[in-house]
């Protein structure tokens, strides 16, 4: 008799035990996950050289196909050389042996899950894949590489409209490296060298080579809505040299070089929730890019999308928003110069572009 | 008598053990572990189609088996990964996953960096996870193909796919460095 009470004693205890460490999980919602904000994960890659599909002879290969010329026959992209390499890879001549520090210990690449209110997308957890971030620069002042001159100038900005007088960008002076975290040591050269094969015949071989590239300050963010994807893109790279040309099919008699020195390109996509960017692939399996329209910076939207407001309601993103800006120091073809070339404050308010197998 | 002075002696015992303790951060980080792992590898998937192409059902409306060498553009040959990209969309595809990679002397370990780097080391002053990278990569007919499409599968009623592009890989790549890895951002 005793020996069951205490056997019942026990099992009591027990439960209760049991009872007492049983715990729910529950799921988190958006705005539990948004005030998520992880440790990162930092990538670098030390004395790395990297060469592929270079000694075709050897049967060596790396071939894109799936593209069909305007006559239907099929065009081979035949790679002979894709390399990424450190300064003086003399045009892909000098790759192993001759490596390159991508990232840097203090500003390396990053994967992060971060924390959407500090980045203008509210309550959300947001994915993020960076490159190294960039410095405010000396010269420019700001986080882009381009360095300004402005006038005062007094015109209309819009015909019919009513004269303005203010500071107007007038050129670009110079390009101000300080931005970059990514020190000259760290800026790889890469190139490819590819042929062109037609419906099974060589026909032309190009090359493009690329040095001194950084591409700090870009990233991807990516986040959900709706049950869609949802994301921001920025694309920067600076290359202190760009250069392209045609060779005949075996690679030689090359053309002249089109030559691009001091390339800045700077390109982003979306801002925040404001214009989200979308990628998706509708029912009929055609893949679609969707830059959105200006849903909230405007209170209020006219039937085709923009500011019933008219140009007030977009100060915001005209100020703010994103933009495309290029550079190019100094274009050249063979040996004539053809000087510098701008094309900036590009701004995309809408945009969708979708593909159609034909 | 015996008994007794036995048991008096057992509740002894316990004293002379030694209790198993957790090892602090500071005696962990003292520990300098073996030199690490080197690793080669050789993998071939669905050289020839794949086991669903194979054994896959034929019955009941099911079409999965089919003849896959090479060559064969069928859609049911090779690996496929699907990803839908939103409720009710289609699917953005990575198909005809197939071939041989192989390579050698990939190394794991882990490293403390407290010096060079241009000056970034002493500052940085901690542990990284270092993968040396092997000094070559070896393809033999690796190939997938990037597409769009409106199933999750081939045999799916009303299947139509767009190719975008297809990589064929075959021969060697030549590589060189580590690739280091470590936590950033303060949590």
């Amino acid at each position: 008799m005793t020996k069951n009470l205490r056997y019942g004693m026990l099992s009591a205890a027990l439960l209760s035990v049991v009872v007492q460490v049983k715990a729910e999980l529950i799921g988190l919602d958006d705005q539990e996950l948004g005030d998520v904000d992880g440790e990162g994960i930092g990538f670098i890659l030390e004395d790395f050289a990297f060469e592929a599909g270079t000694d075709v002879a050897n049967g060596n290969r790396l071939d894109i196909s799936g593209i069909k010329n305007k006559n239907g026959q099929d065009v081979v992209l035949s790679v002979s050389q894709f390399y990424v390499a450190g300064a003086n890879s003399n045009r892909g001549s000098n790759v192993i042996g001759n490596p390159v520090n991508l990232g840097r210990l203090l500003y390396p690449y990053n994967l992060e899950l971060v924390d959407g209110d500090t980045i203008g997308i509210a309550d959300k957890a947001v994915f993020e894949y960076s490159a190294p971030q960039r410095n405010t620069g000396l010269l420019s002042g700001t986080d882009s590489m381009l360095v300004l001159a402005t006038e005062n100038r007094t015109e209309r900005r819009f015909p019919n409209q009513q004269q303005s007088t203010g500071q107007r960008v007038d050129r670009v002076t110079g390009i101000d490296t300080s931005v970059l975290n990514s020190r000259a040591a760290e800026r790889a050269d890469f190139g490819i060298r590819y042929d062109l094969n037609v419906a099974g015949s060589q026909a032309q071989s190009l090359e493009g080579h690329a040095q001194g590239v950084a591409i700090d300050g870009s990233y991807i963010r990516l986040w959900g809505e709706n049950n869609e994807m949802v994301g921001n893109l920025a694309l920067k790279v600076f290359a202190s040299d760009l250069t392209f040309y045609a060779c005949d099919s075996a690679g030689n008699n090359c053309g002249q070089d089109v030559r691009f020195q001091n390339f800045v390109l700077e390109n982003e996509l979306g801002w925040g929730e404001k214009q989200p960017v979308t990628f998706e692939v509708d029912s009929s399996g055609n893949f679609t890019i969707e830059v959105g329209r200006l849903n909230s910076a405007c209170a209020d939207l006219n039937s085709s999308g923009g500011c019933s407001l008219g140009s007030a309601g977009y100060s915001d993103f005209y100020n703010n928003g994103p933009r495309a800006d290029i550079h190019i120091g100094k274009l050249s073809v063979g040996g004539s110069d053809f000087g510098s070339a701008t094309i900036s404050n590009m701004q995309i308010q809408y945009l969708r572009a979708t593909s159609r197998d034909l | 008598m015996m008994k007794r002075l036995l048991i008096i002696f057992a509740s002894f015992m316990p004293t002379y053990g030694f209790a198993l303790e957790p090892l602090s951060a500071e005696d962990l980080s003292a520990v300098s572990g073996q030199g690490g792992v080197y690793l080669s590898g050789d993998i071939t998937i669905n050289e020839n189609g794949g086991p669903l192409n194979v054994d896959g059902p034929s019955a009941n409306g099911y079409s999965w088996q089919t003849s896959c060498t090479t060559a064969s553009t069928d859609k049911r040959c090779g690996g496929r990964i699907a990803v839908n990209s939103g409720a009710g969309g289609g699917w953005l595809v990575l198909d005809n996953i197939r071939g041989r990679f192989s390579f050698e002397g990939l190394t794991l370990r882990t490293r403390k960096i407290n010096s060079d780097f241009d000056g970034d080391g002493a500052a940085f002053n901690s542990d990284v996870f270092e993968i040396g990278l092997p000094n070559n990569l070896n393809y033999e007919d690796a190939s997938f193909t990037i597409a769009n499409s409106n199933s999750a599968r081939p045999t799916d009623t009303g299947f139509m796919q767009t190719d975008i592009m297809t990589v064929n890989i075959n021969g060697k790549a030549n590589l060189q460095g580590n690739l280091l890895i470590f936590p950033t951002g303060a949590p």
